[in-house]
């Protein structure tokens, strides 16, 4: 177990330097002059090249990375140029808007997914599958952002108190306050989640396993939580990871809706600024998160089925399938 | 619970079953079949006779879309062919333990061994946790599995497929189950492990009091086994009678055949005897006898109606116009 976790580790540690590496590189392809942009068009030629050469533009590309990671190491993601202040601090202010945000919106998926596809899954085809699915699948073709749109309309005419204002992250307030942001962003994704959890339960009834439990005297109830349900988290936590990564990205759209200050106002503040260290430091932030959360599924998923402990090889290729089967179930809803 | 005091005749009482699946095929025409208490009997098939759908009727695990058209089945004298969802769950697993042909299918994958003999004990009996185990590890030991408390915490897929077997073995005499229904639980084993295991159900038939109705193609094992064989053709059976008569007085040509074709040291150097393949699988209503088109032996007669079962000797029968006297 510690040779697995070690070795995941690296793996994980050598994906983080490339996509470090490459979102480095690809910020020094992009034209325009973060000076250009701070002192503003009236600018003389002088005033810019100074401030360019202050801010250390024009130095050599492998000492540039150089520093960038010496700073990474000791924790430091470099200083903003539009804010002037460090970026760390930046994204500590608006991290745990998003990470709630997310993890909110990921709650409401998994506790609206689990029931429904279960019920779903008690007749393939009937009325109330295909109605479920129907619905789910009409929020799922329709954008967060306008859902976020939709969902304001309805809760302001209904006077339920929600209302969509900047959130402090106090517990019942938070929760009161997030929930039409969460759910604009939950309302998404449900459809997906449910369809892995109602294929994957079907799939699982069809085993002779079920029928071998009929044969011992288990009942109804008890094969579909003590023996189907279990089976069928492998391929629904899988697809939650990828979700996970979507909710981050829906996120994003979302706080730019509701006026949060999170990550994705500031994303999109220091992208328009062409703030490079900040923009760098907020993409890497996600792509450690992705990262993580894709480890946590894997090892969640040895957890659930000890047959994938004895084989990598058996999980990674298993899991490969299913993540190519949902991006092209799903190709059409890429944000 | 309370025991019957006047104890039934037959164990299993199987009338007429006919089994059809949902496209309207008769995958069990009519099969009846009787147990009595203490018996081994064997019900013995190509495959598609209909034997496996006949025992997954009288367990009541048919797959989705097969049901039971006609017939009747009792088992202490008591109807079960309709029963309830729940009372069905009363009776499997407590009354009738049943074994699967394939063990590595049969086990959830994902549940530790002791945890998925000790299911049944849940379901069934009211004992304290620390009883169960008690009861676990006795009736893995039983069925001999040695080193049960390390193997209890194994996981299916880490057993080979004699343990699997085992496994599946005490899962169903965990309780003391009345009726054994083993369907061909050796298919999926090498040689050795099946003579064990042949040796085992003997043994549960002996000390346990269980009857037992074992499912086979193979009359190697049916021989060793069981006390009175069914021989079943297309959902009909063709011949009963005791595990001697049928070895070594088979009187149905289908049963002839399906002897002959047994290599055997004796018939060392001899071509063996083959039965001409089945033109096509006919799952329509049987109007003459089914195995017409295949039999040596066939007359008019045997085109134009389905034979009854005719008396050969002391519980001996087999239904083919050879013996209308």
């Amino acid at each position: 177990m510690t040779r697995y976790l070690l070795k995941k580790a690296g793996q994980m540690l050598i994906t983080l330097l490339l996509i470090v590496l490459i979102v480095f590189i690809m910020f020094e392809l992009i034209p325009g002059s973060p000076a250009r942009i701070m002192l503003g068009m009236n600018a003389s030629q002088e005033q810019v090249a100074a401030l360019e050469s202050e801010l250390g533009i024009h130095e050599p590309l492998p000492l540039k990375i150089n520093k960038y990671f010496v700073g990474l190491l000791q924790g430091d993601l470099g200083h903003s140029i539009h804010f002037d202040k460090s970026v760390g601090e930046l994204i500590n202010e608006a991290a745990p808007v998003t990470f709630s945000l997310a993890m909110y919106a990921f709650v409401l998926i998994i506790v609206l997914s689990v029931p429904l596809a279960l019920l779903a899954a008690r007749k393939q085809g009937s009325f109330l599958d295909n109605s479920i699915r129907f619905v789910t699948e009409t929020t799922l073709a329709i954008p967060p952002f306008f859902m976020a749109i939709i969902l304001m309309l309805i809760f302001r005419t209904t006077q339920l108190g929600l209302s969509s204002g900047r959130g402090n992250l106090e517990s019942l307030g938070f929760l009161r306050k997030f929930f039409m942001p969460a759910l604009a962003i939950a309302l998404s994704r449900v459809a997906m989640a449910l369809e892995f959890l109602r294929d994957a339960i079907i799939e699982q009834k069809k085993l002779f396993y079920t029928r071998a439990a009929v044969g011992k005297g288990a009942t109804k109830s008890r094969i579909l939580f003590f023996h189907i349900f279990r089976n069928s988290l492998v391929p629904y936590v899988t697809a939650l990871g990828l979700i996970l990564a979507e909710v981050f990205g829906g996120s994003i759209i979302i706080e730019q809706v509701f006026l949060l200050p999170g990550l994705g106002r500031l994303l999109v503040t220091a992208v328009e600024a062409r703030d490079f260290p900040l923009t760098q430091g907020i993409i890497i932030l996600i792509a450690t998160v992705v990262i993580i959360v894709n480890f946590l599924v894997d090892f969640i998923n040895q957890f659930i089925d000890p047959r994938l402990r004895s084989s990598d090889m058996k999980s990674t290729k298993s899991n490969f399938w299913l993540k190519l089967s949902y991006k092209l179930k799903f190709r059409g809803d890429v944000e | 619970m309370q025991q019957d005091l006047t104890k039934a005749e037959y164990i299993l009482k199987v009338e007429h079953l006919k089994v059809v699946s949902a496209q309207g095929a008769e995958l069990v025409r009519d099969v009846s079949l009787k147990i009595k208490p203490g018996e081994i009997v064997g019900l013995v098939g190509e495959s598609g006779s209909g034997k496996s759908i006949s025992t997954m009727a009288i367990a009541g695990i048919l797959p989705e879309g097969i049901s039971i058209a006609q017939g009747k089945i009792f088992f202490n004298d008591r109807d079960i062919t309709r029963i309830s969802a729940q009372e069905r769950c009363k009776i499997n697993g407590n009354k009738i333990g049943i074994i699967y042909q394939d063990a590595s299918q049969s086990l959830n994958p994902l549940i530790r061994i002791g945890r998925q003999i000790d299911e049944v004990l849940k379901i069934h009996t009211d004992l304290s946790p620390q009883e169960r185990r008690d009861r676990v590890y006795g009736t893995m030991r039983a069925v001999n599995l040695s080193n049960v408390e390390k193997l209890a915490q194994r996981y299916p897929h880490e057993l080979s497929g004699g343990q699997r077997q085992r496994v599946l073995i005490a899962m169903a005499i965990i309780n003391n189950p009345e009726l054994l229904i083993a369907d061909e639980p050796t298919t999926a084993l090498d040689v050795s492990v099946k003579s064990q295991i042949i040796e085992l159900i003997k043994l549960i038939n002996f000390s346990r009091k269980a009857s037992v109705l074992y499912i086979s193609h193979d009359f190697s094992t049916v021989k060793k086994l069981c006390d009175r064989v069914y021989v079943l053709y297309q959902g009909i059976p063709v011949e009963v009678g005791a595990t001697e008569q049928i070895i070594k007085r088979p009187q149905h040509m289908y049963t002839k055949l399906l002897l002959e074709s047994i290599p055997s040291p004796e018939k060392r150097g001899q071509k063996l005897l083959t039965m001409k393949a089945r033109t096509r699988d006919y799952r329509g209503p049987a109007v003459n006898c089914l195995f017409a088109e295949r039999c040596p032996k066939v007359f008019e007669r045997c085109r134009q109606e389905l034979p009854d079962m005719f008396k050969i000797d002391k519980g001996h029968q087999a239904a083919c116009f050879l013996f209308d006297k």
